[in-house]
């Protein structure tokens, strides 16, 4: 007896939705599955969004086009392609893109080749055969690449493209080593030449001013040098006219 | 001595009739087909009494996918688009200064600043309500006819349009009917170049203003289409400045 009065309170009750309302304008409306002090989880038809307590202005009860949809839907006798079309319109009008589709395939389970049906869910007349769009662009001689259809020559470019890019990545890499092997050969040629001056010069000279790092230096520290490998100092010395 | 014949009439007209056939061959300059693209519209006073507008529409996307999209527009440069999407409304608008998003459908849940390149992909330039052409001198941008071709509706004379903001369309305009059926633009799109081919059809009058009520837009060179249909044109809507405004 309880049972029974449930069930007849849960059809007498009006299709609910909660209208969530976001700062800006922004809006969810679907079924709250979950809530709690923090957040709000939504199921929205094609899947749920979970959304912070910070962000919602307020929640709002309306009459549930999801609820609705499925109401009817529950309600649709078997093979009834023309009840399937009035929810399909229906729900195409209210922009329930997944409610729609959902919809427009149950007619096209009883109509295959039903236009409307067939249009709305994307498919194309091919040579009097009704075919996915895919399939469409297929046939006209596209191809898919990277989430894209496109022709093979476009394709082709891109690829291209990115082989010549890769080139010249790779060319501008073996220049950089060799100029950071030049530079490196420099440095060791500077080194070397320092090493000798600091140990010959002394003697020639007497005296160590040219010594980088002294009184006077010829050379200082300064000039960062971009692309120098790990390990490697961050900055050369630099010549001081 | 010889007598010099007589010059007849119609032959004293000669060089009248060949300098009114050359003019008649020569394009129209851009101020004559902006001037009757205008007129076209529903003449350039109507347009610039438009204070406000709202367009109402279903926008189609590959696979069938559908979306209802709410336009508006209010004097000066103030934008809102609403975009609802299964069970979601996602608002994108702009203030005159500041553009701004709130898309719950993309996790986005809160209204935020849009950075300078997302703001001209979301199509800032669409708060012109006038549009580009009008006055399009005062408006510091520069237009010239670059061409005439052939479109699957008939000829159409080419005008590239550089906004003052740095995008480049270029609009068609057709010869006969003299309205813009189509228009190209180079957008960055994740920070790609995109090159946008925008077609309008489908013109109906709406308090003496002609507006398209199919607006379809593909990326060149690829097949997916969004098709937009205009249902409803609303002229001079009361629109609150906050609706544009970001939340603060």
């Amino acid at each position: 007896m309880r049972r029974g009065v449930l069930v007849i309170a849960l059809a007498a009750a009006p299709l609910l939705a909660d209208d969530v309302y976001l700062r800006g304008g922004g809006q969810i409306t679907g079924q709250i599955v979950e809530r709690s002090n923090d957040s709000v989880t939504v199921d929205v038809g094609g899947g749920t969004l979970n959304v912070q307590m910070s962000s919602v202005v307020r929640i709002e009860k309306s009459v549930s086009p999801l609820q609705e949809y499925r109401e009817r839907a529950r309600k649709i006798p078997v093979g009834d392609a023309e009840a399937w079309r009035q929810l399909a319109r229906w729900a195409t009008g209210g922009a329930m893109a997944t409610m729609a589709g959902q919809a427009w395939s149950k007619v096209l389970v009883i109509l295959p080749d039903d236009p409307e049906a067939n249009r709305a869910l994307g498919r194309v007349q091919l040579d009097g055969r009704w075919i996915t769009e895919e399939e469409s662009y297929r046939s006209r001689g596209y191809v898919h690449f990277e989430g894209e259809w496109m022709m093979p020559g476009e394709r082709q470019a891109i690829l291209d493209e990115r082989r010549a890019r890769v080139e010249a990545d790779r060319q501008a890499s073996d220049a950089q080593m060799q100029a950071d092997e030049q530079a490196k050969k420099q440095r060791d040629a500077q080194w070397d030449a320092e090493h000798e001056f600091w140990h010959t010069a002394p003697a020639q000279f007497g005296d160590a001013t040219y010594w980088p790092w002294g009184s006077g230096p010829v050379y200082w520290p300064a000039t960062p040098v971009q692309g120098l490998g790990a390990g490697a100092p961050a900055t050369v010395p630099a010549q001081v006219p | 001595m010889k007598r010099e014949a007589p010059t007849r009439p119609y032959l004293r007209a000669l060089p009248l009739l060949a300098a009114l056939l050359a003019a008649c061959s020569s394009p129209p300059s851009v101020d004559e087909i902006v001037a009757s693209n205008l007129a076209a519209r529903g003449g350039k006073a109507r347009i610039q009494a438009l204070r406000s507008i709202r367009e109402i529409g279903t926008a189609t996307a590959s696979g069938g996918r559908i979306s209802r999209v709410v336009r508006e527009i209010k004097r000066p440069s103030l934008l809102r688009l609403e975009f609802s999407y299964q069970g979601t409304k996602s608002v994108f608008a702009h203030d005159g200064t500041t553009a701004w998003q709130v898309a719950p459908l993309l996790g986005q849940f809160e209204p935020r600043e849009m950075p300078s390149d997302a703001e001209a992909t979301a199509g800032v330039d669409q708060r012109d309500i006038e549009g580009p052409l009008v006055g399009w001198r005062e408006k510091g941008h520069v237009v010239e006819l670059v061409g005439r071709e052939k479109l699957p509706g008939g000829e159409a004379f080419k005008l590239k349009v550089a906004l003052k903001r740095g995008a480049i369309l270029y609009d068609y305009v057709d010869v006969a009917s003299r309205q813009v059926v189509r228009s190209d633009v180079t957008r960055t799109v994740r920070g790609h170049k995109v090159q946008l081919e925008n077609t309008f059809s489908d013109f109906r009058t709406v308090g003496g203003l002609v507006f398209p009520h199919l607006i379809e837009s593909h990326v060149k060179d690829r097949p997916q289409l969004t098709r937009i249909v205009i249902e409803k044109i609303e002229l001079n809507p009361d629109l609150d400045d906050a609706r544009f405004r970001f939340p603060r």
